[in-house]
């Protein structure tokens, strides 16, 4: 039904002189009622392959066939009716401000009769399960509702095709779900095919056929069980093997797409289950609490958000919080240096209130989400200064603070004196976080530092928020990721609906399944293999979490 | 800064349910209308059919009067000007050069009721009107003028995007200037300049994210088989009911009592 033929594509800069090849080569086929992920790290050109199949840009070499029509020739708008696409960010593919009058958008444009158009919108939003939403208004909608509303856009258009390019991607676990269960509805119910755009391995899983691209060309094709076990392939690409297959691989047992069950039956097979030699159990120093947030209060309007909250947090600890969106962890965090103020409660910094510090904002840095929204200045260099300027150093000892900062963090010396806005995104979320670190805090507070990167770059950025903590810098970590919480935090606390539905140390707060999955969070999936293997009788020490520490122990290599 | 014009309030009203051509024609017969009193009399002519409309339109009077107060500042301004520059009438106060006459407060509290009438009737529209519905009526408005090459069908789709953006970038600037706060920023100290360069790191930002959602907004809407108004229908076709009649017989009704009541002077 789609097919593509050794298709080629470049960006070409104004002058229309160097030419960047962002799709090189790659061919491929999609039939009718199939679905297939096309995974890739940032920049691999999966993106502009999808957009190449919408006929948004035409292919300079080779062709894209849709429905036996060439995107080269004239039949554009039959192939973009045929051929819908979600795009990765909510807020700029909505056009109208009341949901049914968006839906109607593309229905005016293919030229529907008004009297058919209401019948339409109402399936539609049926379809996607937000029937109740249908004079809403858009702005309104959760990241995960937007998504499910720019399918009912496509599905309302009657297409043979949906696209979605990272349409997932900026959404917490709970929309990430909806979103994909409301277009496997369409392929299941309507036999509409599904391109699916993404980074994610657990999306690919559940796709016919998985392209895997690097650098514009395939690495490697076939159906998940043929692709996702090549963990080395997978991580040569910048992404994340399956955590059974990324382990299998360490210890010998790989080939296949295990369940967490039946690969902790593999293991115990081939290594048994006799007593290992326990870890050496690093003790932490108990240390005071450097910030302790009291029964905090806050709301927007007349809504309450936050509703009591209180936990503390140790100095030199790695302390995360978690919780879905809407849960008020994004509002907390601004509570924290002082620029949103609880109408009651309080939060102490070093036993006393942060009001009664002049420059609290200096001592507990928070870093945002969108790098975009602080980044303004000709250089990086020059960016990253501005925190310490205000403070009131001099250019020369900003710039000093700044190199080392720099180094930190890991960003490449040589990219400084470049334009912040032509860094990739993991690149420009490093600069915002040293945009912080220059004010030398002794409290790093980050939200989401991991959101929207790729696996590549999640791993990157996260190990350089795990380096700040281990010199010196107590970190508060806000995410969804239930994973990069189990990975770096030594304590964790749960918010739901503006409490604390939990607090403690990660092995005890993951041994609440249900009740975590209850407030739209999942349990990370090492954790599950733990379980699976504790059932056939081997333990695995509870403050193991990545697969490198797993197959240490189960091979016996640990230190005694 | 809350602002209520441009902002859309649903609800199930009478004035949500009309067609929003009459909204735009009974505005305009309203604002002559209103310009054209001069008098107590007119004057409570006007503010009572606003508070006709206000219930009509079941919009919260605390939500209309929060909307004033974004452009309290506009007001006050023009009420200065007037008490202080009107010359004529009888002299209540002189400091210096400052003379305050008794007609210059009067035409200050003419021109303060009027701003303030005017703003509240006009979110009134807006509150009861989508976008898509105020830019359909434009474009029905400027439809005649197609034969003159004006590009009608653009300037009403552009008219509805920039008004949908508008809550999605106070939401950003709002962001951003949290997200420059924690880097020591402030916005409210120092002089004009030292403002108004304090002003860079969050326009720069927002300048920069409004240009990529152009972008980005500009493929999703060509994604989605728009090509300005070639082989266009459309979802809502504006067609004048009996209620729309009613309320042009309401405008007319309000325009011939308003002209009476200048011509007779009371």
């Amino acid at each position: 039904m789609i097919e593509g033929k050794n298709v080629k594509f470049s960006y070409k800069d104004d002058e229309e002189k160097t030419a960047v090849r962002a799709v090189d080569g790659v061919s491929f086929t999609v039939e009718q009622g199939e679905t297939a992920a096309v995974l890739g790290r940032n920049g691999s050109g999966k993106s502009t392959l999808a957009k190449l199949i919408n006929g948004l840009g035409l292919p300079e070499e080779g062709d894209i066939i849709v429905l036996g029509k060439n995107t080269k020739g004239d039949s554009l708008w039959e192939i973009r009716r045929a051929c819908g696409m979600v795009f990765q960010n909510p807020d700029s593919q909505i056009v109208a401000s009341i949901v049914d009058e968006d839906i109607a958008f593309g229905l005016e444009n293919i030229g529907t009769p008004t009297e058919e158009m209401g019948g339409k919108i109402d399936k539609a939003l049926e379809i996607v399960g937000m029937s109740e939403f249908k004079k809403h208004s858009t702005q309104n909608l959760s990241g995960g509702q937007k998504q499910k509303i720019a399918i009912a856009d496509i599905f309302a258009m009657q297409p043979k095709c949906i696209i979605l390019d990272e349409a997932t991607s900026m959404l917490d676990p709970q929309g990430r779900e909806a979103v994909i269960s409301a277009v496997f509805r369409l392929k299941e119910e309507f036999g509409i095919s599904v391109i699916m755009i993404t980074h994610f391995i657990e999306e690919a899983a559940l796709c016919d056929k998985v392209y895997v691209m690097n650098k514009g060309k395939l690495a490697a094709a076939g159906t998940p069980s043929e692709v996702l076990v090549k963990g080395e392939i997978l991580e040569a690409c910048g992404l994340e093997a399956p955590f059974c297959v990324g382990l299998g691989e360490r210890l010998g047992i790989s080939g296949r797409l295990w369940k967490c069950g039946e690969f902790a039956d593999e293991v115990i097979k081939k290594y048994g289950c006799e007593k290992r030699k326990e870890r050496k159990q690093e003790k932490t120093r108990e240390k005071g609490s450097i910030l302790e947030i009291e029964d905090v209060y806050y709301k927007y309007d007349r809504e309450p958000v936050l509703k009591g909250i209180s936990f503390q947090v140790k100095e030199g600890s790695f302390t995360s919080v978690i919780g879905h969106t809407g849960s008020g962890k994004s509002t907390l965090l601004r509570t924290l240096n002082g620029i949103y103020k609880p109408y009651r409660g309080r939060i102490l910094f070093k036993d006393k209130e942060i009001s009664a510090y002049k420059d609290i904002r200096f001592k507990i840095g928070i870093v945002f989400q969108n790098p975009d929204y602080q980044l303004f200045e000709e250089t990086v260099l020059q960016d990253v200064i501005f925190g310490a300027l205000n403070m009131g150093f001099s250019e020369e000892e900003a710039k000093q603070r700044a190199y080392k900062a720099l180094e930190a963090v890991g960003f490449p010396i040589e990219k400084a004196e470049k334009s912040p806005f032509e860094l990739s995104g993991g690149e420009k979320k490093r600069v915002s976080i040293v945009g912080i670190l220059i004010m030398e805090p002794e409290v790093l507070v980050l939200d989401e530092p991991a959101a929207g990167l790729d696996p590549a770059g999640r791993r990157e950025i996260l190990r350089s928020v795990k380096d700040i903590q281990k010199s010196g810098i107590t970190v508060v970590m806000v995410t969804h990721s239930m994973e990069d919480a189990a990975a770096l935090s030594d304590y964790i606390v749960v918010l739901n609906q503006g409490q604390v539905y939990a607090e403690g140390l990660p092995q005890d707060i993951f041994k609440d399944e249900d009740g975590l999955k209850s407030v739209g969070l999942g349990i990370p999936e090492i954790y599950r293999f733990k379980e699976a293997l504790k059932e056939r009788g081997l333990f695995l020490p509870e403050d193991c979490f990545s697969a490198e520490e797993a197959a240490e122990f189960i091979k016996g290599e640990g230190e005694a | 800064m809350y602002i209520t014009l441009g902002q859309y309030y649903p609800a199930k009203s009478w004035l949500h349910g009309l067609d929003p051509r009459a909204k735009t024609i009974f505005l305009f017969v309203y604002i002559i209308g209103l310009f054209m009193s001069n008098s107590v009399l007119g004057y409570g002519v006007c503010v009572l059919t606003l508070l006709l409309g206000v219930w009509l339109s079941k919009v919260p009077f605390r939500l209309l009067l929060k909307g004033l107060k974004g452009v309290l500042f506009l007001i006050i301004f023009t009420v200065i000007l007037n008490v202080f520059f009107a010359r004529d009438g009888n002299v209540l106060v002189k400091i210096g050069i400052i003379t305050i006459t008794d007609a210059g407060l009067i035409s200050a509290l003419k021109i303060m009721v009027r701003l303030s009438v005017l703003i509240i009737m006009s979110s009134v529209l807006t509150l009861t009107t989508t976008y898509l519905a105020l830019a359909d009526a434009i474009e029905s408005f400027l439809t005649p003028l197609k034969r003159f090459k004006v590009p009608a069908h653009d300037i009403a789709m552009m008219i509805t995007i920039a008004l949908r953006f508008v809550p999605t970038l106070f939401d950003e600037l709002e962001k951003i200037k949290l997200a420059q706060m924690s880097r020591g920023a402030s916005f409210d100290e120092g002089n004009i300049i030292q403002k108004a360069k304090s002003m860079i790191p969050l326009l720069i930002p927002l300048f920069v994210s409004s240009f990529r959602t152009a972008d980005n907004l500009a493929m999703a809407m060509e994604a989605r088989c728009y090509r300005g108004d070639i082989g266009r229908t459309k979802y809502v076709r504006l067609r004048y009911g009996k209620e729309d009649y009613k309320l042009f017989s309401a405008g007319l009704l309000f325009l011939a009592v308003a002209v009476v009541i200048r011509l007779l002077g009371v």
